[in-house]
């Protein structure tokens, strides 16, 4: 615990303080809280351009983070998480479609659009696999809605009017904080509300949905209701992420397996904080390296998750969380 | 059924001090074994004693960590795996069908040994084919896809497939698991027939004791890998074995009508472990 | 339509899969050559049958004609039905080796790591003003070798000591998809122009494909004939699973891995001349499966078949088609602006994907 929160607090700093210029922390301090002494220029930088995105970025990732914890105990599916089973593809179409074509949405409604795609295309892939097969089956079937959906979202943006460039691509298939500023962080906070309401409430029914629906029902739990509701939370967390900054990968997959992992338990009440933390300093570290690595190139954000999360996800498949498999 | 070339002399299966199982986990230590030509031996033993272990072994589907199977005398490991399939043949417990596979489709895939991958099937495989269908009394399902048969079609349309191999060894892991008691006898009376008509060498794991005494000439129990008993059923199937390795009271009698022993268990003896 | 007339044919028990089997080629054959007749003489200026018929006889009676038949129209449609049962067909073996029912070039890797070869090529290349027919070649060898690389990348990180086995192959096939996917997405943002074609690759397209791309892909179809033929029987077998396959006498590792080779190099054979084409390899065999059933010497034959239909049909529309027709979406499209094919393919696949799981539950 006390690990991660340094690291969350260097994190932060770190990302308001590099790039060009680089600025030195007491710089950084100092703009942030308006001391004397302080260039305008550098008051800009901090305030205006990095601390909306750094802001933002740990929302994002506190929100896929918690978002994959509940996910992952609700279907009772290691694999689980909002960008693997088509549901960040799904919203991200919508928010695409939107932008892309200019619909005559207000910007308020993003959130909702995407909510409402999230929840189409979740529930369409939960019509289709039980949560009885092996988890590998829902890994297949997302991966091919996913496959899918993308492609339509490129046909969308190259078919709109006025093509915007690859990067407004990007930040549909993969995810981007560049757009991130105070507009967009307002459009998210109100929604921001549901990841403690989430984090506080979902703990508890979610150590018994892991029992098994017949222990769940025999303890009170109303076991239909109760996984609609929980999956339902996540999508709603995943919604406004995908609308500001679109489908981040890996972030909700992989961070509760870290938080599981390091702490050594599986008790939701513990694991959907810590997993939120976890996903903002990921999405952080991974956007500093994302407007560092390559400059003065940006590469979106996503695709660092995707490219770093890939082996991680190979790693967690052969280190056997998933052998379900009968014995021969 | 047709022998491939007359090995006299040679026991159908040799196992000469085999380490059975897989790496890291040996099942079996230095097992030997001889299976006699045109018998049928029923492999018993309680869950994990390793007895689909060693048939997987006299199989080839498992290397032995040490030592050799001889199939006619001649090492296993050495020949050719496709003349090994045109002697033995194996019923595995599990089985994949692909969706929309006809039974004649399945069965003919038991020509493969004979034709390999580059030639068409000839009148001869077709009369295979046929007269194992014909045997496994499969003729009205021919073309019905494998996925949609019963637990019984579906074992005997599996079995076809060996038949059609037209081996003179046939080896079955538990045959009888999924079957109701009429498809039991079904399959078991349809190998003695094979055995009895057509000279079939059968080596069987069987989890009913009463099938094993009644439609094997020899029994072999396993424990914890090593043959504990060996012999006729008579020889095998007693109390004393009963209690040793499946840790139970019975009582065995004789079966008024077969003739053979047939035990009823009545408890457990608690264990040490 | 071919999926009604599917489910028409199963009911009727009577007919052996022999004859539904000859029925099923003689009708998908004379649809395909329907359909590609049809792709010829359909596009900006439409052409009579007969005037397609000279025009491809070497009489055209308008030297116009000539060329928009023989040099625009006939390859492209030829590639489309070449491609087409490419595809479809690597689909087909891979369902079948690797025993599942969503397994296809682009579930385990292989589309992918052709589209990033290609993409590497075109990004590499921007720099130099090459000639066009340089690009031509290059690009679809490149491909080529990505799609290889890929198929070989997954084989090696599913092997084990014991071998491989279908569900680690499938598996990490689909984690290599993502990250090929994701190094192709670098590149491109690196690159920063040309995306348009790159685009057109991603999603897959035949638009603006001639001679030069057909004269490298039939050499590939050819190579491939005589591995799909040696091993489909093999393909048959292991389709059993392994323990059936050993006792048969297969040494199954190897067969698995021929099987594979063939699949890898008709996948990417055909994506290395499209792109990124989604769904055809999946699709394709499912329905032919309901045609004519699993096994392989049939399965493949028919998937070939329908996936050339799939992807001629779906090129005609997507050549046809246009965003103008649907008037409430009144929004200017830049002229020239066509749907790629890869997204026709894609809008016809959602549905498809939906019922083909549904089926199966």
């Amino acid at each position: 615990m006390i690990v991660l929160s340094c690291l969350s607090v260097g994190v932060v700093l770190c990302s308001l303080a590099w790039g060009t210029p680089t600025l030195s922390v007491g710089k950084v301090v100092g703009a942030l809280f308006g001391s004397a002494g302080v260039e305008d220029s550098h008051r800009f930088i901090v305030r205006d351009l990095r601390l909306p995105r750094v802001i933002g970025g740990a929302l994002a990732g506190g929100m896929l983070g918690a978002s994959g914890a509940v996910m992952q105990d609700t279907l009772r599916n290691p694999l689980a998480g909002p960008e693997l089973i088509g549901v960040s593809a799904g919203a991200s179409l919508a928010v695409a479609t939107i932008v892309a074509f200019r619909l005559p949405f207000p910007g308020v409604a993003l959130p909702i659009a995407a909510l409402a795609a999230g929840l189409i295309t979740g529930t369409l892939i939960l019509s289709l696999v039980s949560l009885k097969t092996n988890p590998m089956h829902m890994l297949l079937v997302g991966a091919a809605l996913t496959a899918l959906i993308n492609a339509l979202v490129i046909a969308a943006i190259t078919l709109a009017p006025n093509f915007g460039g690859v990067s407004i691509i990007y930040r549909f298939l993969v995810g981007s904080l560049s757009d991130v500023q105070w507009d967009e962080i307002r459009l998210a906070a109100p929604w921001a509300i549901g990841l403690p309401l989430v984090i506080l409430l979902a703990g508890r029914p979610l150590n018994i949905l892991k029992l098994g629906d017949e222990v769940a029902e025999g303890l009170g739990v109303g076991v239909r209701r109760t996984r609609a509701v929980l999956f339902a939370a996540s999508v709603l967390l995943v919604a406004p992420v995908v609308a500001i900054a679109g489908p981040i990968g890996f972030i909700a997959l992989v961070s509760p397996h870290i938080v599981r992992r390091l702490l050594r338990t599986s008790d939701a009440r513990v694991v959907l904080p810590v997993a939120a933390v976890t996903g903002a300093v990921l999405v952080l570290a991974a956007d500093t390296a994302a407007r560092l690595a390559l400059h003065p190139h940006e590469v979106a954000v996503g695709l660092w998750t995707a490219l770093l999360g890939a082996p991680t996800l190979l790693v967690l498949m052969q280190r056997g969380i998933l052998r379900r498999r009968p014995s021969a | 059924m047709t022998g491939t070339e007359p090995t006299v002399g040679h026991p159908s299966i040799w196992v000469d001090r085999v380490a059975a199982g897989y790496r890291g986990h040996e099942v079996s230590r230095r097992l030997s074994l001889s299976i006699e030509r045109g018998s049928r031996t029923a492999l018993v033993g309680p869950n994990g004693s390793g007895k689909s272990t060693i048939l997987k072994t006299l199989a080839r589907l498992i290397k032995p960590l040490s030592g050799s199977v001889y199939l006619n005398g001649k090492d296993i490991g050495r020949l050719p795996t496709r003349e090994v399939a045109r002697r033995m043949a194996i019923l595995p417990q599990v089985h994949e069908v692909p969706p929309e596979l006809t039974v004649l489709e399945l069965v003919s895939q038991g020509r493969f040994p004979h034709v390999g991958a580059l030639r068409m099937l000839r009148h001869t495989d077709d009369e295979a084919v046929q007269e194992a269908i014909r045997l496994t009394r499969l003729e009205h399902l021919m073309d019905r896809p494998v996925d949609t048969l019963s637990g019984g079609e579906h074992q005997r349309a599996w079995m076809a497939l060996a038949l059609a191999q037209q081996t003179d060894l046939l080896l079955l892991d538990e045959p009888t698991t999924f079957l109701d008691v009429g498809h039991q006898l079904d399959l078991l009376g349809l190998v003695s027939r094979l055995n009895r008509d057509h000279r079939v060498t059968v080596v069987m794991v069987l989890h009913d004791l009463n099938h094993a005494a009644r439609f094997a000439d020899r029994m072999i129990a396993v424990l914890e890998g090593d043959v504990v008993a060996d012999g006729p059923p008579t020889e095998v199937l007693t109390p004393g074995l009963l209690r040793e390795c499946f840790g139970v009271e019975a009582s065995v009698m004789e079966d008024p009508q077969t003739g053979a022993p047939m035990c009823i268990p009545h408890t457990t003896i608690p264990s040490d472990r | 339509m071919t999926a009604v007339a599917a489910g028409l044919v199963r009911r009727k028990p009577a007919a052996s899969p022999n004859l539904r089997y000859r029925w099923s080629v003689a009708v998908l054959a004379v649809l395909l050559v329907a359909l590609m007749l049809l792709y010829v003489m359909v596009g900006p200026v439409l052409f009579a049958p007969d005037l397609v018929i000279k025009a491809l006889a070497g009489q055209p009676e308008e030297p116009l004609h000539r060329i928009a038949v023989r040099e625009v129209r006939l390859p492209r449609a030829l590639m489309a039905a070449l491609a087409g049962a490419m595809l479809s067909s690597s689909g087909a073996f891979l369902q079948s080796v690797l025993r599942n029912p969503l397994a296809a070039p682009a579930t385990v890797g292989i589309t992918q790591g052709a589209v990033l070869g290609a993409v590497l090529a075109l990004v590499l290349t921007f720099g130099s003003e090459g000639a066009l027919n340089d690009l031509n070649t290059l690009v679809p060898l490149a491909a080529m070798a990505g799609g290889l690389a890929a198929g070989g990348l997954v084989y090696g990180l599913s092997y084990r000591r014991a071998g491989s086995d279908p569900l680690r192959l499938i598996l990490t096939g689909v984690v290599v998809a993502a990250a090929l996917s994701a190094a192709t997405s670098f590149l491109v943002l690196l690159s920063g122009s040309h995306t348009d074609s790159i685009i057109r690759w991603l999603v897959g397209s035949l638009s603006t494909r001639t001679w030069d791309h057909l004269r490298f892909l039939v050499p590939v179809a050819v190579l491939a004939v005589p591995l799909a033929v040696a091993t489909i029987p093999v393909g048959n077998v292991l389709q059993l699973g392994d323990a059936t396959a050993v006792n048969l006498g297969l040494r199954a590792e190897l067969a698995r891995a021929g099987v594979l080779t063939t699949a890898v190099v008709l996948a990417a054979g055909a994506v290395s001349v499209v792109g990124g084409i989604a769904f055809l390899g999946m699709m394709g065999p499912h329905l032919a499966r309901t045609l004519v059933g699993s096994d392989l010497r049939r399965l493949v034959v028919c998937s070939a078949l329908v996936g050339a239909i799939i992807l001629v049909a779906a090129d005609l529309m997507a050549r046809t088609f246009s965003l103008d027709w649907i008037p409430l979406l009144s929004i200017e499209t830049e002229s020239g602006s066509r749907i790629p094919v890869g997204a026709f393919t894609a809008l016809v696949g959602a549905p498809f994907f939906v019922y083909l799981l549904r089926a199966r539950t």
